[in-house]
């Protein structure tokens, strides 16, 4: 417990910038759930291939919309709090400075690469990067980012080009504070919505190829990376990005799936559902072989072996991980009661 | 586990103060929060930086000829096109083109360079300072050239090393 300015905060950290950050503000509240938790409620669990002109080479999303967390677990919680965006900066400044002399920690999104305290290695656009704002001392801010064992200092400057970011996904200033915490929060209620919720984002959004749809169709798309990215170089480093991807950027490893299985493992104690202890297990094996395939992947990378004959056996591997993750999902849909 | 994948073991310093975290079985079979090595972003890190150092050698002679600008130069280096540029700063497309080419880039606004200077994570100033490869810690300058056009010198070359760059006005044309 740290205490900045009157405002005592506990920091704790974790795998995933914004279900650790929801974390952390529940937590403050009086409401202590862990991060898998957070997640599963979330429906946080997803995969998404896209390549558009924004970017300079396809990506890959393996969780839900940014924001998602901030927005609704707590409401799944029965938590009351309030959610903003700003067209003003000056507005979102003073209101955020505001709430911080009255001793409310704040959940902000920003953009980590105007992060103050992270090393220059860390330093990428990413407009979806959550803390939590828990102090002010004249024009520094104190915060608390999950990725970091200690609080972060950011100057007023740093704050502002963070909040109002431009780009895909921009924050505009959004920030999230919880107002009132039930005593008895409804958390079978919440991890039940965030099954059913899983289950529709992995197998049944209609229109966009996302889910499982999303996971086959990664798996053709790869097959094109070499023509996309025309040198060994671009090829070599997009390779190692996705491995970064799947890993390094706050999963909690194999893309969110060891998180997920550790979630149906907790739901399945609170639910009492010996089925969803069953499906954690198939989750986890299902994520060591994504990160068989990552660990793959690298190897191509390192060694800049790019065949296309390696490049189809991925396609094969990939479209395994797809049918596995339909199965899990599919018997996830039968188990949860109506 | 393979060979590549690092054993769970305690908090290290992978990257500054950046803590892993992975969901990993414990002993009695529960997963849980470990901390972790990252996995492949300091190898990934390596790279970008041996090849931000190509892309830096190879194009300085270009900027240095006047073929492209300072702001063509930094796109290459942060691998941005025209489109993630222009979300990223407001301006239009057109307008980031004609940025790219040496004179246009001399008629870019200081609002402008200050956009450009925030999505790079830089001042504006070193759009104008460039370190020469060969030349360690050997800043170039941009001058103005009668014409309003710019080029780049090296010291020696000019009296004052320190040479700031002016936008060309309509009486210096």
């Amino acid at each position: 417990m740290k205490e900045t300015n009157g405002i005592s905060f506990e920091h704790r950290l974790a795998a995933h910038c914004e279900t650790g950050t929801t974390r952390n503000i529940l937590l403050n509240h009086g409401l202590d759930i862990s991060e898998a938790m957070v997640f599963g409620i979330g429906a946080g669990i997803f995969f998404g291939y896209f390549h558009f002109s924004n970017f300079s080479f396809p990506r890959v999303v393996n969780r839900s919309r940014p924001g998602s967390f901030l927005k609704c677990v707590p409401k799944r919680l029965g938590v009351k709090g309030v959610s903003r965006k700003y067209w003003s900066q000056a507005r979102a400044a003073s209101e955020l400075d505001g709430l911080l002399e009255q001793g409310q920690a704040v959940s902000l999104q920003v953009d980590m690469f105007n992060m103050d305290y992270v090393g220059n290695d860390f330093r990428i656009h990413a407009n979806v990067h959550f803390i939590n704002a828990i102090g002010r001392d004249g024009d520094t801010y104190l915060v608390s980012d999950a990725y970091f064992p200690e609080l972060g200092r950011l100057s007023r400057k740093s704050m502002e080009l963070g909040r109002f970011a431009r780009g895909d996904i921009k924050p505009r200033g959004f920030m999230y504070h919880p107002v009132e915490v039930p005593g008895n929060p409804p958390i079978e209620k919440a991890v039940l919505k965030g099954l059913k919720d899983a289950c529709f984002y992995m197998l049944r959004i209609p229109v966009l190829p996302l889910g499982v749809k999303g996971i086959r169709k990664f798996a053709d798309g790869i097959v094109n990376w070499p023509a996309i990215a025309k040198t060994d170089e671009k090829l070599a480093r997009e390779l190692l990005w996705f491995a970064i991807v799947m890993e390094d950027m706050g999963t909690g490893g194999a893309g969110f799936r060891y998180m997920y299985a550790t979630f149906l493992q907790e739901a399945s104690e609170l639910l009492g559902i010996g089925a969803l202890l069953d499906l954690s297990g198939r989750m986890r094996e299902n994520g060591d072989r994504w990160r068989d395939l990552t660990v793959r992947i690298l190897r191509m990378g390192r060694s800049r072996e790019f065949d296309r004959v390696r490049f189809e056996e991925l396609r094969a591997l990939i479209h395994e991980r797809a049918d596995c993750e339909e199965g899990i999902f599919r018997q996830l849909s039968g188990e949860i009661p109506a | 586990m393979t060979d590549d994948q690092k054993e769970p073991g305690p908090f290290k310093k992978p990257n500054d103060k950046l803590a892993g975290i992975q969901f990993l079985p414990g002993e009695d079979g529960r997963l849980r929060g470990e901390y972790l090595d990252t996995f492949a972003y300091g190898e990934f890190w390596h790279l970008q930086t041996d090849w931000q150092d190509k892309v830096y050698e190879q194009y300085l002679p270009r900027l240095t000829n006047g073929e492209i600008s300072p702001l063509h130069l930094y796109m290459l280096l942060y691998d941005m096109n025209d489109k993630e540029v222009s979300l990223r700063t407001g301006l239009r497309k057109g307008l980031i083109r004609k940025h790219k080419t040496p004179g246009g880039f001399m008629k870019a606004t200081v609002r402008q360079l200050i956009g450009y200077g925030n999505v790079f994570g830089v001042p504006v100033a070193a759009f104008f300072c460039f370190a020469h490869p060969s030349m360690a810690d050997v800043r170039l300058s941009v001058v103005e050239n009668r014409d309003g056009t710019a080029s780049l010198v090296k010291p020696g070359n000019e009296r004052n090393e320190w040479n700031f760059l002016r936008a060309p006005t309509r009486r210096s044309l």
